[in-house]
């Protein structure tokens, strides 16, 4: 049932462990999201599963090979677009892709079949040709993307692959990801910080110093978030009532979004003790539906 | 502060579609705070970089806090501070030391504890130590932050800096970056996230080399048709 199962996973640098004790389970054909803060785990993870890196405790096993003892053989079903991804930078966008199409000895017939395909769903016809250090990070990121998936691996692991992509862009990114993995039945590791991407995932995993804090559906996650959200406007929040936000007996956390503030309290607070504690007026305040944004800035505060 | 007029660069190519930047006029004030959005490849870090002046162009006229580019650059230099969208980091050195450096670059006085408060700020103080190039990506970003936020130059450009920063993070980095803009400093940054985009007081956009809308912020918020900034840049761009 589980494509990649992982269990009790450990790695440390010197007295420093960067991923600790976690376990997980995968299906296939789902998108599964890495959340968490800079620094908790994330690639490090990754990393381990691809075999590029060895734990120092625990398993790994991608069906039945284990990625530990046999990481070349696992690696053939991979793609992997990493964090700072390697393009070549004297090679122009083409050449970046068919050099990875090369490495897996595809025929090339079908190598300029699935360029041109790539090419097409990647909008990358007016770039084919330029140097890829001369690209603008957004594009870049597409032609990782296209460098990863040329040899039709059955395992996608991308690392932030939307970070710097343009909202749009974004949208069709996750568009291209679902699509692929129906159509050559894979699955996929996401990592991200843009939290509106998790709603694109089947499961999310966050990660916080080295541990998974909290996994499940996107839904069910949103479904089971206990508190309230409050929002205001960012131009009524003085030093005054920040004060008082900070010291407030059932207030989480604030934050700032755009010009709107969002207040997060215990579920017993209402918009009433809202405008109460902090003397702005209720015409200004509403309750809004939480985010994942709410949810991760709740559970990383410490 | 900064003032360009009929500004042209283009990258030719025989084959892909060639890529010009034209500005017939942009005027930011003293003490503005500026957003730059705009799809991939509509020539956000090209002005960005034109405005640092570390990148030529062809023709028009560039003038940074009263001095013209490129003639005038070394003095312009002085008083920008940038960001790239690279990270400018020596991988071994430690964090700590990375910020020294730069800061002994620039002659900051009283820099050790500016150096640890903005770790604090960041988020780096536990990791000082640390050899750059043991970071995260996001650690990284943040340290390259904290190296362009040590100095408080007439202008600061900051060229996407939360890139791969996390939530939380990067909220404490937008504090930072409007304590100076409270001390009327001048602040552009371009960025991919529409609620940082919107945190600015006018926010440009850009598409195919050019500017398409620049705005009050408030003015398009206040007007009811729009609750964020996102839902009108996704709705003009789509158009
Ligand atoms: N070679 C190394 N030596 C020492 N520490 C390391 C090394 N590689 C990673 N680390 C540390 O391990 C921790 C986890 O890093 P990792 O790259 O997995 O984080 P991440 O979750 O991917 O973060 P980000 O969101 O910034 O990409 C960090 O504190 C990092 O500095
Ligand atoms: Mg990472």
């Amino acid at each position: 049932m589980e494509i990649i199962s992982v269990k009790s996973l450990t790695k440390r640098f010197g007295n420093f462990t960067a991923v600790d004790n976690i376990s997980f389970g995968l299906k296939p054909l789902t998108i599964n999201g890495f959340l968490g803060p800079n620094g908790a785990g994330k690639t490090t993870t990754i990393k381990m599963i691809c075999g590029l890196l060895r734990p120092d405790e625990g398993s790994i096993f991608i069906e039945n090979i284990d990625v530990i003892e046999n990481p070349e053989k696992a690696r053939e079903k991979m793609g992997y677009m990493s964090q700072n991804f390697s393009l070549y930078p004297d090679l122009t966008a083409r050449e970046n892709i068919l050099f990875f199409a090369d490495l897996y000895k595809i025929k090339k017939s079908e190598r300029d079949n699935r360029y041109a395909e790539l090419t097409d769903e990647l909008n990358l016809h007016e770039y084919q040709n330029t140097l890829t250090s001369d690209l603008p990070l957004g594009i870049r990121q597409r032609v990782a993307l296209a460098s990863a998936v040329i040899h039709h691996p059955v395992l996608l692991f991308l690392d932030e692959p939307t970070s710097g992509v343009d909202p749009i862009s974004r949208m069709k990114f996750f568009d291209f990801i679902r699509k692929y993995i129906n159509s050559h039945k894979a699955t996929a590791i996401v990592s991200t910080h843009f939290l509106t991407e998790a709603a694109h995932c089947n499961e999310i995993f966050l990660f916080n110093r080295g541990k998974i804090i909290l996994s499940g559906q996107p839904a069910e996650i949103i479904q089971n978030f206990r508190y309230n959200i409050f929002e205001t406007k960012t131009s009524l929040l003085t030093g005054e009532i920040k004060n008082i936000l900070n010291n407030s007996e059932g207030i989480i956390e604030f934050y700032i979004f755009g010009k709107r503030v969002r207040i997060i309290t215990e579920e017993d607070i209402d918009i009433q003790q809202i405008s109460v504690r902090t003397g702005i007026d209720i015409s200004n305040i509403s309750v809004v539906a939480p985010s994942f944004e709410d949810v991760f800035i709740s559970l990383t505060n410490d | 502060m900064i003032s360009i007029t009929n500004l042209r660069k283009s990258y030719k190519s025989k084959t892909d579609k060639s890529f010009v930047l034209d500005i017939r006029e942009l005027t930011i004030q003293r003490g503005e705070y500026v957003s730059i959005i705009g799809p991939d490849g509509s020539g956000k870090s090209t002005l960005i970089k034109i405005i640092c002046g570390i990148s030529p162009f062809e023709s028009g006229k560039v003038c940074i806090a009263g001095y013209k580019l490129p003639e005038e650059f070394i003095k312009a230099r002085l008083k920008i501070g940038y960001l790239s969208q690279n990270y400018t980091l020596y991988k071994n050195l430690t964090v700590y030391e990375n910020m020294d450096y730069f800061a002994s670059l620039f002659g900051i006085g009283g820099k050790k504890e500016k150096i640890l408060n903005l770790l604090e700020l960041v988020g780096l103080l536990d990791f000082k130590d640390r050899l750059s190039k043991d970071l995260s990506g996001g650690m990284k970003q943040k340290l390259s932050i904290a190296c362009a936020l040590i100095r408080s130059p007439e202008v600061l450009v900051l060229d996407e800096p939360t890139t791969g920063v996390d939530p939380r993070s990067r909220r404490e980095i937008f504090s930072i970056i409007e304590e100076k803009v409270a001390q009327r400093m001048t602040v552009i940054f371009s960025t991919s996230y529409m609620d940082e985009a919107e945190r600015a007081e006018r926010v440009i956009i850009m598409n195919n080399g050019e500017i398409l809308r620049d705005f009050k912020t408030e003015n398009i918020l206040n007007n009811n048709i729009y609750k964020s900034i996102e839902q009108f840049y996704t709705h003009i761009i789509e158009k």
